[in-house]
C-alpha cells in the first residue's frame, strides 16, 4: 500500500488552505463593504469555478501554464517556474478551484455583522487594521472556520483540474482521488477502497467537527 | 463651540429630500434635534461624526475645520474624537463590559473604566458579555463606553427609545446626571418633549431636512401650535410629581407629567385635548 498519494493529498490541501486564508480574507473584507462597480464582475469571477466544469479550468490552466504559450514560457524563463505537471502548478489550480468556498462563507460572516461595530470603533480612532483584527474578525469566527474547512475538504475532493494539469505523476501529482481512478483502472479494488476509506473517514470526521463547534454541541450548556 | 452648516441629498421613505441646516452648539451644551421620523436628524449626527459626508457646508469644531465643501477639506471619523451612541448601542459582543470601555480609550485605564461603570449603576457587571445583559443595562454600557471615550462631542440617537416607561424615567436622570458631571458638547436626537424638557438646553424643530424651529424647550413646545391633537389615555401611574400618563396619539405612544388634581380626574379609555398652553 503505497501512503504517498494521501500524504500528497492533505499536503496540497493545507497549502492551498493556508494561502486562501491569507489572501480570502482581505477579499471577502473588501466584498462585503464595497460599491464599487467591478464588485459584480470580481463576485462572478470569483464564483465561477462552483458552476463550470473543473475540466474547462484544468483546461485552460493546462494552455495558459504551457511553456509553448507566452505566458508559461515567460514563467519559465523569468521565474524559473514549471507549473504544468507539477506540485506547484497544483497548488495554483486549487487556490482558483477553492477560492469561492472560502471567500463565500466569509463574505457573508462579515456582510452579516451590525454596520454600527465598524462605525463605533472607526469612531474610537481605530486604525482599520485594528477594526479587522480586534473587532470583525473575532465575531466571524464560526464563517472563518467554515470557510476553511470548506476549502480544505474541497481540495482533498479534486479530480479533474488535478488531472488535466497535474497529470499522474508519483509523488509530485498524484493525489489520493487519482490514485483511486488508477488502481479502479488496474482492477486494483483494494487499494482504491483503501484510500477512499481513509478519504471518506478523514473528511466526516473534519466536517463533523466543524459543525459541532458551531452548532455549540461542544460547549457547556449555559442557562 | 460647534458650528455646523450641513447641505445633503438624501432618501427617505417619501422620496428624496433636500436637507440645509445650520446649527450653533456651544460648549458644554447639551442640545436636542427633535421631529418625525425621516426628518434627517440621525444623517445630522452621522455627517457631524464623519461617518457620512455632506455634500456641501461646512463643520467647524472649537475654531478647527472638519469639513469645508469648497475646499474639499475633510477630517475623517477616526481622527475626530466623537463618541456615539447608536440606537443598537454597537457593544462589542465579543468583549466584556469591562472590555467594551478599555478598548473606547485612548490609554486603557481599567480603575477609570470601573469607575465609569459604577457611576452608570453598573458595579459587578464588568466580567459580564454584552449579550447576557437587560436593554437598559445595555444601554448604559454604550453611555459608559461613550463617557471612556472622553469625546469632543457626545452624540446620542434616541438612547431611550426602546427602554419602557420606568427605565426611560432613570435613564434620563442619568443623562442629566452625566451632563451636570462630565460637560460634554451633547447632540441628542428625541420625539419625547418630556425628555427634552428635562434635559435639553437648545432645541431645534427638524423636518423634512429643515429647521422650523429653534429654542428653549419650554418656549418651543409652549409656542408650537402645529401640536394640536387628541390622545386617548392608555395608563396613568402615580409618581414623585402626580402621575405618568400614557397617551395614544394616532400610531404613537406619548407620556406626559400631570398635577395631582388633574391625573385623579382622568381614567383610562378617555379622549383628551392636547394643545399650545395658554
Amino acid at each position: 500500500m503505497d501512503f504517498e498519494p494521501l500524504y500528497l493529498t492533505f499536503k496540497l490541501a493545507v497549502v492551498t488552505t493556508a494561502i486562501l486564508l491569507v489572501l480570502a480574507l482581505p477579499l471577502a473584507y473588501w466584498l462585503s463593504g464595497t460599491r464599487s462597480k467591478f464588485k459584480p464582475i470580481l463576485e462572478a469571477l470569483v464564483t465561477m469555478p462552483l458552476v463550470l466544469p473543473p475540466t474547462v479550468l484544468g483546461f485552460y490552466f493546462l494552455v495558459a501554464l504551457s511553456p509553448r504559450n507566452p505566458f508559461g514560457q515567460w514563467l519559465s524563463e523569468n521565474l524559473g517556474l514549471q507549473l504544468v505537471f507539477s506540485f506547484k502548478g497544483l497548488v495554483l489550480a486549487s487556490l482558483v478551484y477553492s477560492l469561492p468556498f472560502m471567500v463565500q462563507p466569509i463574505q457573508a460572516g462579515f456582510s452579516a455583522l451590525p454596520k454600527s461595530l465598524k462605525e463605533a470603533a472607526q469612531l474610537m480612532g481605530k486604525s482599520r487594521w485594528a477594526i479587522l483584527k480586534d473587532v470583525l474578525l473575532p465575531n466571524i469566527k464560526p464563517s472563518v472556520w467554515t470557510g476553511i474547512v470548506l476549502a480544505f475538504a474541497h481540495t482533498i475532493g479534486e479530480f479533474g483540474v488535478v488531472l488535466m494539469i497535474g497529470g499522474n505523476i508519483p509523488g509530485e501529482t498524484r493525489v489520493a482521488s487519482i490514485a483511486i481512478y488508477d488502481s479502479v483502472e488496474a482492477l486494483d479494488y483494494a487499494s482504491a477502497n483503501t484510500y477512499s476509506l481513509i478519504l471518506f473517514a478523514i473528511t466526516f470526521s473534519i466536517l463533523l467537527t466543524v459543525y459541532a463547534i458551531n452548532g455549540g454541541y461542544l460547549k457547556t450548556q449555559r442557562t | 463651540m460647534i458650528s455646523a452648516h450641513l447641505v445633503k441629498r438624501l432618501q427617505g421613505t417619501q422620496g428624496i429630500f433636500h436637507l440645509d441646516v445650520a446649527l450653533e452648539i456651544p460648549e458644554g451644551k447639551l442640545v436636542t434635534l427633535y421631529g418625525p421620523s425621516g426628518a434627517g436628524k440621525t444623517s445630522i449626527l452621522r455627517m457631524l461624526s464623519g461617518l457620512m459626508p455632506p455634500d456641501d457646508g461646512s463643520i467647524e469644531v472649537n475654531g478647527m475645520s472638519w469639513f469645508k465643501g469648497n475646499d474639499k477639506l475633510y477630517v475623517p471619523s477616526r481622527k475626530r474624537n466623537v463618541a456615539f451612541v447608536f440606537q443598537d448601542f454597537a457593544l462589542f459582543p465579543h468583549m466584556t463590559v469591562l472590555e467594551n470601555l478599555c478598548f473606547a480609550m485612548s490609554q486603557r485605564d481599567e480603575k477609570q473604566a470601573q469607575e465609569l461603570l459604577d457611576f452608570v449603576d453598573l458595579k459587578g457587571l464588568q466580567a459580564v458579555k454584552p449579550h447576557s445583559l437587560s436593554g437598559g443595562q445595555q444601554q448604559r454600557v454604550a453611555l459608559a463606553r461613550a463617557l471612556a471615550q472622553q469625546p469632543k462631542i457626545l452624540l446620542l440617537d434616541e438612547p431611550l427609545s426602546a427602554l419602557d416607561f420606568d427605565l426611560r424615567k432613570r435613564m434620563q436622570h442619568l443623562l442629566r446626571k452625566v451632563h451636570d458631571r462630565f460637560g460634554y458638547t451633547t447632540l441628542l436626537v428625541s420625539h419625547d418633549p418630556t425628555e427634552i424638557m428635562i434635559l435639553s438646553d437648545f432645541v431645534y424643530h427638524i423636518e423634512n431636512g429643515k429647521i422650523i424651529a429653534e429654542g428653549k424647550a419650554e418656549t418651543l413646545f409652549e409656542n408650537q401650535n402645529t401640536i394640536l391633537t387628541t390622545g386617548t389615555v392608555l395608563e396613568i401611574t402615580p409618581n414623585e410629581n402626580g402621575f405618568a400618563v400614557h397617551l395614544k396619539i394616532q400610531d404613537s405612544t406619548l407620556v406626559i407629567e400631570l398635577s395631582d388634581e388633574k391625573g385623579k380626574a382622568l381614567q383610562i379609555g378617555d379622549t383628551i385635548e392636547l394643545g399650545p398652553r395658554k
